[in-house]
């Protein structure tokens, strides 16, 4: 029950996202194992193995891959999600930089799983050195027969690209991924019952499997030791098996990735990350900004788990765990979570365009001093005409982490808009982290500089 | 795959707020919502654009019933505009969660809603203002500062764009890349910031730009000519059909105070759907035009001077009855506008044939003028255009030939279009050049101008070499065809026509391929040098690829004017009585009428201006039509009108024509009367009377109705409905079209 | 015979001419219209106004909303745009002919109720009287309150 190192066995070996180097160390004996067995069978050892995905939802991997259809009238793809927009979540980055031989590994057997022509490394558009890792990585394969027309004398054709975002959160929702891919604005497309399923009409209307980055990377290991052997990890658990890298981040001595076996408990992981700094615990944010926030006495208990976390009304979500130590102001935390999502909503439903904003207009009013006491339930409820009203999950991973300060942090909200201050602004070690005063002016909700259409009509006249 | 034309829908069993019933699979929900007559809010949902769901307003509850009798109701409410209707679903539209959804959407969108509506042209009529009023919260917790955004800022001669008003529903830059498919408008930025505008700020430079304006929930798109003109409660509106080109777009025409304000589409899923083309939907008002004939005239000295009515009759009827005593019955003749309607065209002709006992009586501006009977109708056994609007989906090739679509015939365009985006229906296209229709069809020849002939002939001697032996099997005269374009080989082809042999070669397997094909004739086709031996070819082509008798495929010669295809059938031409008859088959006719008729075939409308010319024919009498400008040949038409001795000229405006005229008649423009036209598929469809007549302008069936009276102290018609009934007699197919069955929507006349 | 004619004559011509006589020093109900005019209640609704803002721009922005609220339809309005050289109302729109027909109006005050800048009230002004029917249709130079004078220094 404690750090389990799988995916980043290797991680810190020099050179390790080099072709030999990789090899050396037992790289693509998964891929060489995979292609001797027949395709449904790694499809059964990926069943076994319990595998969910690793972007949030913790959906079976199985159940997409085997959703794929078994003849090929319509060319099938693979795409690999490392859109990794998440606040607080930094895992694919290290996967991508350190072992992109991994993840071209994972994406070559699930490519030979579903019969896919070619699979597709969406790759975030900040992550310029990932791209560049993974582009030498895929270079490496297609020399050593690992990739192109009749890999490893299989008969089995494939090919990678590697594709960068333009900068939008929106893309890393599998639909608006696959949207920006097809050189559409990156918005969210129908789903499942008002469409197919990607895994039948996906890009381009083909079947689409699509995965996160982590999931694929775990895939070689899994062929590689059987399924079998995988689901014995984190077998403490309900239903999360194996490993999880966990970003850890803010108030620790060791913020990094740290790779963990599912059943861990919560402050293990911090004792990993060299424990809170600054003062006591104050809350933790398990699973990535856009998750309920878990305030200190719930994470003594708390284990690290898809059902266990659910249970305690978080989630795993993609492993950004977010460490507040007792200085911090939630309030401001809470501007700042609105604030993002506000800037990245995509503008296509209602709720999320209007209502995010509308939460950070409300927020930095708060801020300003000049919030009123029934500000509270008005937060609470453009939270609730938010959550599940929206087209996609972004409004969701809007409202719930207001709503859930607002419900752990009442105290402080109400204690912000009574004194028109922070619980902790006298303290000297909150003076030190507040965000700085010339900060507010670049927030791009203010209307009265940011003007698109006039500023280009300006530009034009 | 292309829509079948008689698919019987599979029916599913669902139920809605507790009402159970069947509904076609895959119909959204918010459409069976209508069938219980639960109302849901929509903005973003339109029912001729693809379902999105962006806007949130629809959402209800819905759930599964489970195989053991139980519902499983989903978590989240569902937008029912994009949820297609399937077994055992279970709906409820007015729970209160669900009022309280609406609610809150309404309460989002109107937080940035500069609410100006005393001054937005859509106030009234506005969905945002129905859904608020119905269902939206009665005020607003919003109390930060709204967007504030630029205000009117033209987009085009047209639109004007207000961006604080938009609610982003996308519903026009939807337009704008599905339908009319030039992809105008996007939205620039995202999420708050969302506007939609033009690529780059460019003008919005489309021929279907007036359509966003309609499809608006809210006064962001707003018309420039209709702006702060009148408001919902002061104009009155009329149904009425464009008289713009042969489709006969159904429109509803809007006027304060009897004044034409704007023309808004009338939904009819046969013919437009609910699109206008820019070219009809501002349309200049031709009912205050400056040059409108106001009175009747007489030249006297050398001017047109103000005559009462009757004396202008008297003079026409002197003129005519003498003229025709001494030089005959050719010494008149009669040339009919394609602008009027049917009822205007059969009287016309009856004036003609039983007033005077004439036959000289023609329509066409065009070079063709030869007999259709003969040309078209005979080697193809039916009546051409064959197919209606609605086949273009269910047709697996749409071969347009010498026409530029979108020019001609733009709601053809959009349903061609249409077909391709949404059923995936090819295209090709024959063009000298480029034309919008080219940017869908799969194949684009294009010719040297003129040659067309030339094209027809290279195809059908493909296509006579590519079509299977057992399907040409049954073509009768096969070989005189195979005779016919022997020479015609694909180097003689690009000699003639600049065509390259590869592409006439794909062109013509794409033809012998399709199951069926629809064939678009245009322009090009009707003004050709030849355009018998044209039409003759192109029947040919129809026929040995089997679609002469093909419900959706077909040979489709459109007329180029609002009621051409009226004017053939109401034997507006020297050589056909009405219902297409031959002039042999006179004696039902002169049954019904009660007078002879001529048996000797009149002058087609060439021979007419000749004969004008060679000052055969003294009197000549032109209604609703305007040959100096818009014959093929005007020097012509301009010489003829110039030399003949009397002549009258009915119609709405003072054309080049009527400037030449002895006797200048008012007639009534196409909202100033009532009627019926006959568009290309020859769908007959009823106009109303929207304004009052300006001066003393008469309907054009009423002049001849009364000129009538005079000649035969027959009882006249006093009013069309009487006309159409007549018809009805003289051509059985039409009785069908009788004002009692036509409703709304029109009825397609069938032969037989 | 006396005491009838004191009864039926006498008795009533004094009583009537009491109720005179106590009248003639009490304060007169009747003015010397047209010379002196009685004072309105302050809500009477007679004469229409189109009232002003203090900067002497119209409060009428031309909405139509009086003629839709009008129940006898006697209210004619057209709009148009206003433009920077040429400007009458604040925002986008002005009313360039707002017409009453004073002959079909009945003084219910509805268009004052719909309006939503507050620019048409009905005011005091009774005396509608004139000869000819033209005269009646006031337009919207009639109606508008004159522009605030300017103060002199």
């Amino acid at each position: 029950m404690a750090e389990y190192k799988l995916l980043t066995q290797h991680i810190d070996v020099p050179d390790f996202y080099q072709m030999q180097v990789y090899e050396s160390l037992g790289g693509y004996l998964g891929l060489k194992k995979a292609v001797e067995m027949e395709r449904q069978e790694v499809i059964d050892e990926i069943k076994k193995s319990g595998l969910r995905g690793r972007g949030g939802a913790g959906f079976p991997a199985w159940i997409k891959w085997n959703g794929i259809p078994k003849d090929t009238s319509k060319p099938h793809y693979v795409i690999c999600n490392s859109d990794e927009g998440e606040p607080g979540t930094f895992k694919d980055w290290e996967l991508m930089h350190k072992a992109p031989h991994q993840l071209v590994e994972g994406m070559i057997i699930a490519g030979y799983a579903t019969l896919a022509k070619a699979g597709y490394i969406y790759i975030r558009g900040e992550y310029v050195e990932c791209a560049q890792r993974v582009r030498h990585a895929i270079d490496q394969a297609y020399e050593a027969g690992y990739l192109g027309k009749n890999i490893l004398g299989k008969g089995f054709d494939y090919d990678l690209y590697v594709h960068m975002g333009a900068g939008s959160y929106e893309c890393g929702e599998e639909s608006a991924l696959m949207s920006s891919l097809m050189g559409e604005r990156g918005q969210p497309r129908l789903k499942f019952p008002h469409a197919p399923l990607p895994t039948i009409a996906g890009v381009w209307n083909c079947p689409t499997l699509i995965n996160n980055c982590e999931t694929l990377s775990v895939a070689p290991h899994v062929i590689n030791n059987g399924g079998e052997w995988y689901a014995q990890i984190g077998a403490s658990t309900k239903n999360s098996r194996g490993t999880k890298l966990f970003s850890v981040s803010g108030h620790v001595n060791k913020p990094g990735n740290y790779e963990i076996e599912f059943g861990t408990s919560l402050m293990e992981l911090i004792e990993l990350a060299g424990g809170v700094s600054g003062g006591a615990l104050k809350a933790i944010i398990p699973g990535g900004s856009s998750m309920p926030i878990l305030p200190a006495d719930q994470c003594q208990d708390a284990i690290l788990g898809y059902e266990e976390l659910m249970e305690k009304g978080t989630m795993v979500g993609s492993g950004g765990c977010m460490v507040l130590n007792e200085h911090s102001c939630i309030v401001t935390f809470a501007w700042r979570t609105a604030e993002f999502y506000a800037h990245e909503s995509c503008g296509k439903c209602t709720p999320c365009r209007e209502g995010t904003r509308w939460m950070v207009q409300i927020l930095e009013r708060i801020l300003q001093g000049k919030g009123r006491p029934e500000d509270i339930e008005l937060l609470l409820e453009v939270c609730d005409q938010i959550d599940g009203r929206s087209f996609c999950a972004l409004g969701d991973a809007a409202a719930w982490p207001v709503r859930g300060m607002i419900k752990q942090f009442r105290n402080e909200f109400e204690y912000f808009i009574e004194h028109g201050k922070s619980i902790v602004a006298d303290r000297p070690e909150w003076q030190r982290m507040a965000p700085p005063k010339h900060y507010e002016r670049y927030n791009p909700m203010r209307y009265d500089y940011t003007y698109g259409i006039e500023r280009a009509l300006a530009g034009k006249g | 795959m292309p829509r079948p034309k008689h698919a019987e829908p599979k029916l599913v069993n669902i139920e809605i707020n507790g009402i159970a019933l069947q509904v076609p699979e895959g119909e959204y929900l918010v459409d069976a919502a209508k069938r219980v007559e639960a109302d849901v809010p929509v903005f973003c949902y339109h029912k001729y654009m693809e379902a999105v769901g962006m806007c949130r307003m629809c959402l209800v509850d819905v759930g599964y019933k489970q195989p053991d009798g139980s519902v499983r109701k989903m978590p989240k409410p569902q937008a029912s505009c994009t949820l297609p209707c399937s077994e055992g679903m279970v709906a409820w539209t007015e729970t209160e969660q669900i009022i309280k959804d609406r609610k809150a959407v309404l309460e989002f969108l109107l937080i940035n809603h500069p609410l100006d509506c005393p001054i937005c042209d859509r106030g009234g009529e506005c969905p945002l203002q129905n859904n608020t009023q119905f269902y939206g919260p009665s005020t607003s917790r919003y109390i930060e500062i709204k967007r504030h955004l630029p205000k009117s800022l033209p987009l085009s001669d047209h639109v004007m764009l207000d961006l604080e008003r938009c609610i982003q529903c996308g519903r026009c830059v939807r337009f704008t890349e599905e339908v009319s498919g030039d992809a105008q408008l996007a939205f620039l930025f995202r999420g708050a910031q969302t506007q939609p505008h033009t690529f780059q700020l460019t003008e919005f430079n489309s021929r279907f730009s007036g359509n966003v304006i309609e499809i608006c929930p809210v006064g962001a798109l707003t018309s420039r000519r209709y702006r702060f003109r009148a408001r919902p409660w002061d104009i009155v509106t009329q149904k009425t059909i464009c008289t713009g080109c042969s489709n006969g777009c159904n429109i509803y025409l809007d006027s304060r105070g009897g004044e034409m304000v704007r023309i808004n589409a009338r939904e009819n899923p046969q013919v437009n759907e609910t699109w206008t083309c820019d070219k009809g939907k501002f349309q200049p008002n031709i009912m205050r035009a400056p040059n409108r004939i106001q009175q009747p005239m007489i030249r006297k000295d050398g001017a047109l001077q103000p005559v009462e009515w009757h004396e202008a009759y008297a003079l026409i009827l002197e003129r005519f009855q003498d003229e025709r005593d001494k030089g005959g019955v050719n010494a008149v003749a009669g040339f009919a506008g394609q602008r009027m309607t049917n009822e205007d065209l059969y009287l016309f002709q009856k004036l003609f044939r039983a007033g005077f006992g004439s036959n000289n009586i023609d329509h066409r501006l065009t070079r063709y003028q030869g007999d259709l009977n003969k040309d078209l109708y005979t080697p193809l056994g039916t009546f051409a255009p064959q197919n209606e609007m609605r086949d273009l989906e269910a047709t697996s090739l749409i071969f347009i030939f010498g026409s530029d679509l979108i020019d001609e015939q733009p709601m053809v365009y959009l349903r061609a279009r249409k077909a391709w985006h949404r059923f995936g229906v090819k295209a090709l296209v024959a063009y000298p050049v480029p034309t919008e229709a080219e940017h869908f069809a799969e194949n684009a020849l294009r010719y040297q101008p003129g040659s067309e002939l030339a094209l027809a002939s290279g195809l059908l001697r493909a296509l006579l070499g590519l079509l299977p032996a057992e399907k040409l099997d049954g073509i009768e005269g096969l070989e005189k065809i195979r005779d016919s374009v022997a020479s015609c080989d694909p180097g003689w082809v690009e000699a003639q026509t600049g065509v390259a042999p590869g592409v006439l070669e794909r062109a013509a397997r794409m033809i012998a391929d399709s199951p069926s094909m629809m064939l678009l004739a245009g322009e090009k086709v009707w003004n050709h040098r030849e355009a018998q031996t044209l039409i003759h070819m192109l029947t040919q082509i129809t026929r040995v690829t089997g679609n002469a008798d093909k419900e959706e495929g077909g040979l489709n010669l459109m007329p180029l004017a609002a009621n051409g295809q009226g004017a053939i059938d109401m034997g507006a031409l020297p050589n056909q009585l009405p219902g297409y008859r031959s002039l042999a088959e006179k004696a039902s006719l002169e049954a019904v009428w009660g007078c002879t008729l001529p048996t000797e075939p009149g002058l087609a409308s060439d021979a007419m201006f000749q004969a004008c010319l060679e000052s055969s024919v003294k009197c000549l009498y032109i209604a609703g039509a305007n040959p100096v400008a818009e014959h093929y040949d005007p020097t012509l038409a301009a010489r003829a009108v110039q030399s003949v001795e009397f002549l009258v000229v009915q119609d709405v405006l003072m054309t080049e024509t009527a400037q030449y005229a002895d006797v200048a008649l008012p007639a009534c423009a196409f909202a100033e009367r009532e009627g019926t036209y006959t568009n290309f598929e020859r769908r007959a469809q009823r106009t109303w009377q929207a304004v009052p007549p300006t001066g003393e302008a008469k309907p054009d069936w009423r002049i001849f109705s009364e000129l009538l009276l005079r000649l035969t102290q027959q009882t006249p018609a006093f009013n069309p409905r009487e006309v159409m009934k007549e018809v009805g007699q003289v051509f059985p197919a039409y009785a069908a079209c009788a004002y009692d069955h036509l409703k709304d929507q029109g009825v397609r006349w069938q032969q037989g | 015979m006396i005491a009838e004619i004191v009864n039926d004559v006498v008795k009533p011509i004094g009583t009537g001419f009491k109720t005179t006589l106590r009248h003639l020093f009490k304060p007169k109900h009747t003015v010397n219209y047209p010379e002196a005019k009685k004072e309105q209640f302050p809500r009477t609704r007679w004469r229409h106004v189109l009232l002003r803002y203090e900067s002497g721009l119209e409060r009428c922005i031309g909405c139509s909303l009086c003629a839709g609220a009008c129940p006898v339809r006697c209210i004619f309005v057209e709009a148009d745009d206003n433009t920077d050289q040429q400007r009458y109302s604040p925002g986008e729109r002005y009313a360039k002919r707002y017409e009453i027909n004073m002959l079909r109006c009945i003084f219910c005050g509805y268009c004052q109720d719909a309006c939503p800048t507050g620019a048409i009230v009905l005011r005091e002004d009774f005396e509608l009287a004139d000869y000819t029917r033209e005269a009646f249709v006031y337009t919207k130079e009639m109606l508008l309150e004159p522009l605030p004078v300017q103060e002199e220094i």
